[in-house]
C-alpha cells in the first residue's frame, strides 16, 4: 500500500478509537503478553492493509471486528498448527500473579473476577470466543451476524450456548 | 453474574498503552516492504528453481544428450518442471486469501478452499510432480550409450529419490494438512449450522493448559548447536569430494600406466604381406591427413564406410583430430593388437600421440578405421602439478560455499531439541512439548556419526530428537538425569553419550 498522509490520518484515527476493542480481542485469542503484542501488530497490519477497500465509514466498527477476529482466529490456528501441543500455563492463576502486582487490595477481586472470566473464555472454542467477544462488546445478534457471516437465527442458538458454557466454566474457576 | 455485569466487567478491564502513532504507521509501512519482499522473494525463488532445472538440461541437449531418444526425454524433463511451475503458481492464485474485511464464515471458506487445494497437491503429488520427470529421465538415460549397469543403477536412484518425496509429501499431508482441513470443515459447519463443533475438534482447537506449579521448573535446559559446529562437519565433507574428484580425474584417464606399458606393444610382429598392404594404406592416409585432404581421405573407405561416413562427417572428424593433435611428423607399426584386433599404427603427432587401428577389406578400401589417444605418462610432480593446477584450485571457493549452504540448511531444517525440563521434552525452538508420560517408547535411530532418538506415543506416532554428538553430552547427561522420572526409557540411552571428559592429571592422583 503506497500511502497517503490522508490515509495515515484516517487509519491512525480508526486504530486509536478501537484501541481498546482491538486489545481486549488480542487478550482473548493470544494468551501471553508476547503473544499479545504479535496478535496485534498483526491486526493492525491487517486494517492498514484492507483499509483502501473500507468504502463506507459507517459501517467501520464492523468491518475492524471482522478483521480482527478473522486475524485471531488465523492466527490461533497457526500458532497450533504443526505441533502437537503448546504449552500455556493456567490462564487464571498467572493474570491474577501479574495484575495483583499492578493493583491494589480493593481493586484485587476485580482482577480476579476478570482473570476468570478471560481464563473460562479461553476454553471455548474459536468461534464460541468470536461470539462472546462480539457479546460483551455489546452487539446485537444482527451485528454478530453481519460480522461473523453466521445467519442471525444461528447466532441466538450458538451464543446462548456459549453463554451457558461460559457461565459453568465461571463457576469452576471462581476461588473456592 | 448476569448480563449486564459481565459487560461492565468487560469494560473496566485494564489494558496495556500500545505503540505511539508514529511509531505504528512506520511499523505498518515496514512491514508492507516485508510482506511484498517475501511474495517477490518466494515467486523468484520458484522461477529460480524452474530456470535452473532449464538451463541444466537444456545444456544437456547439447552436449551430453546426441540421440533423438535421450533428447526427447531431456525435453520430457524440461517441459515437466514448466508445468510444474505452471500447476504451483495457478493453485496459488486460485485459492486467494479472503480479504481483510470478510465474514468469519467467508474467511474460513476461503481458508479451507486454500488448504484443500495444498491437501490436493500433495495427495496427487505422484501424477504431476514426481512421474513426469521420471520418465524424462528414464528415457534419456536409458537412450544413452552406456553400460547396463550404470543404467539400472541410475533407474533405482531416480525411484528411490522419487519414493522418499513422496513419502515426505504423504507424510506432511497426513500430519499436517487433513487434521487442518477436519477442523476447518468443522469450524464452518458449526458457523453454517449452529451446531456444537465435534468434541474431537475441540480438543485440538484448545491449547494445553498446565498448572503454575510446574512453571517455575518448567524453563528447560536449552541445548543449542552453534553454526560453526556444523559447519565444520560441512566443510570437511564437502572439501573431502573436492579432493577426491580433483584426484579421481588423472587417476580415471589411466595417467598413471607405466610408458613402457603403453608402448611394449609394438614389438610384436605382423605378417609380412599384410604388414606391406596396411603400411601402403596408413602412409595414404598419413600423407593426406597432413595435407588436410580429408576428401580423398573418405575417398579410400569402402562402400558400407563411406555410406556411414560421408565426405562431410568425415572431413569434420578429421580436422578436428588434427586441430588437437597437430602435424604427424612420424610413425610406428604396424601391430595386430589394434582396437577389436586391427593393424594398429602409432602414430607421433606435434601434441601428443594417437594409435590408428585399420581394417581392410580384399580390395585393400578401409573397411574399419579407429584413432585413440595414447595417455601420456605422468611422473609424480606432473601429477602433483596437475592435481594443484589453478583450474581445479578454483572449483575450492565453489564447494567451500557449497558447505557453508549445507551447514545452514542443516542448522535451519532439522529445528534441534532445544531442552529438557521436569515436564518433558521441549522441541521445535520449544514449542513442542513432549510430556514425560507420553513417551512409551524410545528407539535408537543412527545415520553416520548423527545419532537421534524416535520418541514413541502410546497412540504409535513418533517423533524424532536429535541425540548428536553435536550437543555437549554432559549437559545432555545432567539435564536427563535431573529431569527424566526414574525408570523413564530414554534414561537406557545415556550410555551412548560419551563420558563427560576428564584431565589425566586428575586420573593421577
Amino acid at each position: 500500500m503506497n500511502s497517503t498522509p490522508a490515509d495515515e490520518h484516517k487509519f491512525l484515527e480508526l486504530v486509536t478509537e478501537n484501541r481498546n476493542r482491538i486489545l481486549r480481542v488480542c487478550r482473548v485469542y493470544a494468551w501471553n503478553s508476547a503473544d499479545q503484542d504479535d496478535l496485534y501488530q498483526e491486526i493492525v497490519f491487517q486494517i492498514w492493509r484492507g483499509l483502501p477497500t473500507l468504502k463506507e465509514s459507517q459501517f467501520a466498527n464492523t468491518w475492524l471486528y471482522r478483521v480482527a477476529l478473522n486475524t485471531a482466529i488465523s492466527f490461533t490456528r497457526k500458532r497450533s498448527s504443526g505441533f502437537a501441543r503448546s504449552v500455556h500455563f493456567e490462564h487464571a492463576d498467572l493474570t491474577r500473579k501479574i495484575e495483583s502486582r499492578q493493583t491494589t487490595a480493593a481493586s484485587a477481586n476485580a482482577a480476579d473476577r476478570i482473570a476468570d472470566l478471560y481464563t473460562a473464555i479461553y476454553k471455548l472454542d474459536p468461534l464460541e470466543r468470536a461470539l462472546i467477544t462480539l457479546f460483551l462488546e455489546d452487539f446485537t445478534y444482527e451485528q454478530i451476524a453481519d460480522a461473523t457471516g453466521i445467519s442471525a437465527n444461528h447466532v441466538g442458538v450458538m451464543l446462548h450456548r456459549a453463554k451457558k458454557k461460559l457461565s459453568c466454566l465461571m463457576v469452576e474457576e471462581a476461588p473456592q | 453474574m448476569n448480563d449486564d455485569e459481565l459487560k461492565a466487567l468487560w469494560r473496566q478491564q485494564p489494558l496495556r498503552e500500545p505503540a505511539p502513532a508514529a511509531q505504528l504507521i512506520a511499523a505498518m509501512q515496514k512491514k508492507t516492504t516485508l510482506l511484498r519482499r517475501c511474495l517477490d522473494a518466494r515467486d523468484r525463488r520458484e522461477l529460480l528453481a524452474c530456470v535452473f532445472v532449464i538451463i541444466v538440461f537444456g545444456s544437456f541437449y547439447f552436449t551430453v544428450y546426441r540421440e533423438p531418444i535421450p533428447r526427447l526425454g531431456d525435453l520430457i524433463v524440461i517441459g515437466s518442471t514448466i508445468f510444474i511451475a505452471w500447476k504451483l503458481v495457478h493453485t496459488r492464485r486460485t485459492t486467494p486469501p479472503a480479504p481483510p474485511g470478510a465474514t468469519i464464515v467467508e474467511s474460513l471458506g476461503a481458508e479451507l478452499n486454500s488448504v484443500r487445494a495444498q491437501s490436493r497437491l500433495l495427495g496427487s503429488v505422484l501424477w504431476w510432480y514426481l512421474l513426469p520427470g521420471f520418465i524424462g529421465l528414464l528415457i534419456a538415460t536409458w537412450g544413452l550409450q552406456i553400460d547396463l549397469s550404470a543404467k539400472i543403477f541410475s533407474t533405482l536412484f531416480f525411484i528411490a529419490v522419487d519414493a522418499i518425496i513422496y513419502r515426505l509429501n504423504q507424510r506432511e499431508r497426513s500430519k499436517q494438512l487433513l487434521p487442518l482441513e477436519a477442523q476447518l470443515e468443522s469450524l464452518l459447519r458449526s458457523a453454517e449450522t449452529g451446531e456444537p463443533l465435534d468434541e474431537t475438534q475441540v480438543a485440538h482447537l484448545r491449547p494445553l493448559a498446565l498448572s503454575l506449579a510446574a512453571a517455575d521448573q518448567v524453563q528447560p535446559v536449552e541445548f543449542k548447536v552453534a553454526f560453526w559446529q556444523l559447519a565444520l562437519w560441512g566443510e570437511i565433507g564437502f572439501i573431502g569430494i573436492w579432493f577426491f574428484m580433483m584426484l579421481d580425474s588423472p587417476v580415471a584417464n589411466e595417467d598413471w600406466q607405466p610408458e613402457g606399458q603403453a608402448r611394449g606393444a609394438f614389438v610384436q610382429d605382423v605378417r609380412a604381406e599384410e604388414t606391406n598392404r596396411y603400411s601402403l594404406v596408413a602412409r595414404k592416409v598419413i600423407d593426406l591427413l597432413n595435407a588436410g585432404d580429408y576428401a580423398a581421405v573418405q575417398k579410400l573407405y569402402n562402400l558400407q564406410m563411406g555410406q556411414v561416413f560421408p565426405p562431410e562427417k568425415a572431413s569434420e572428424f578429421f580436422a578436428d583430430l588434427m586441430a588437437r593433435f597437430g602435424h604427424i611428423e612420424k610413425f610406428d607399426g604396424p601391430t595386430d593388437n589394434g582396437y577389436r584386433g586391427w593393424t594398429a599404427f602409432r602414430l607421433h603427432c606435434r601434441q601428443g600421440e594417437l594409435t590408428m587401428s585399420l581394417a581392410l577389406d580384399a580390395d585393400d578400401k578401409i573397411s574399419g578405421i579407429y584413432f585413440q589417444p595414447v595417455p601420456r605418462p605422468l611422473n609424480f610432480r606432473s601429477l602433483v602439478l596437475r592435481v594443484f593446477s589453478w583450474q581445479r584450485l578454483v572449483w575450492i571457493v565453489p564447494f567451500f560455499l557449497a558447505g557453508l549452504l549445507f551447514s545452514w540448511m542443516l542448522q535451519k531444517g532439522t529445528e534441534r531439541a532445544v531442552g529438557i525440563s521436569s515436564l518433558g521434552i521441549h522441541l521445535h525452538k520449544g514449542l513442542n512439548l513432549l510430556l514425560w508420560d507420553e513417551i512409551k517408547e524410545v528407539r535408537p535411530l543412527r545415520v553416520l556419526n548423527i545419532r537421534s532418538l524416535w520418541l514413541i506415543s502410546e497412540s504409535g506416532e513418533k517423533t524424532i530428537m536429535p541425540w548428536t554428538s553435536l550437543e555437549r553430552h554432559s549437559d545432555l547427561q545432567a539435564a536427563v538425569e535431573g529431569f527424566a522420572p526414574a525408570n523413564h526409557p530414554i534414561r537406557k540411552y545415556l550410555s551412548l553419550l560419551r563420558r563427560p571428559y576428564r584431565k589425566r592429571n586428575s586420573q593421577f592422583r
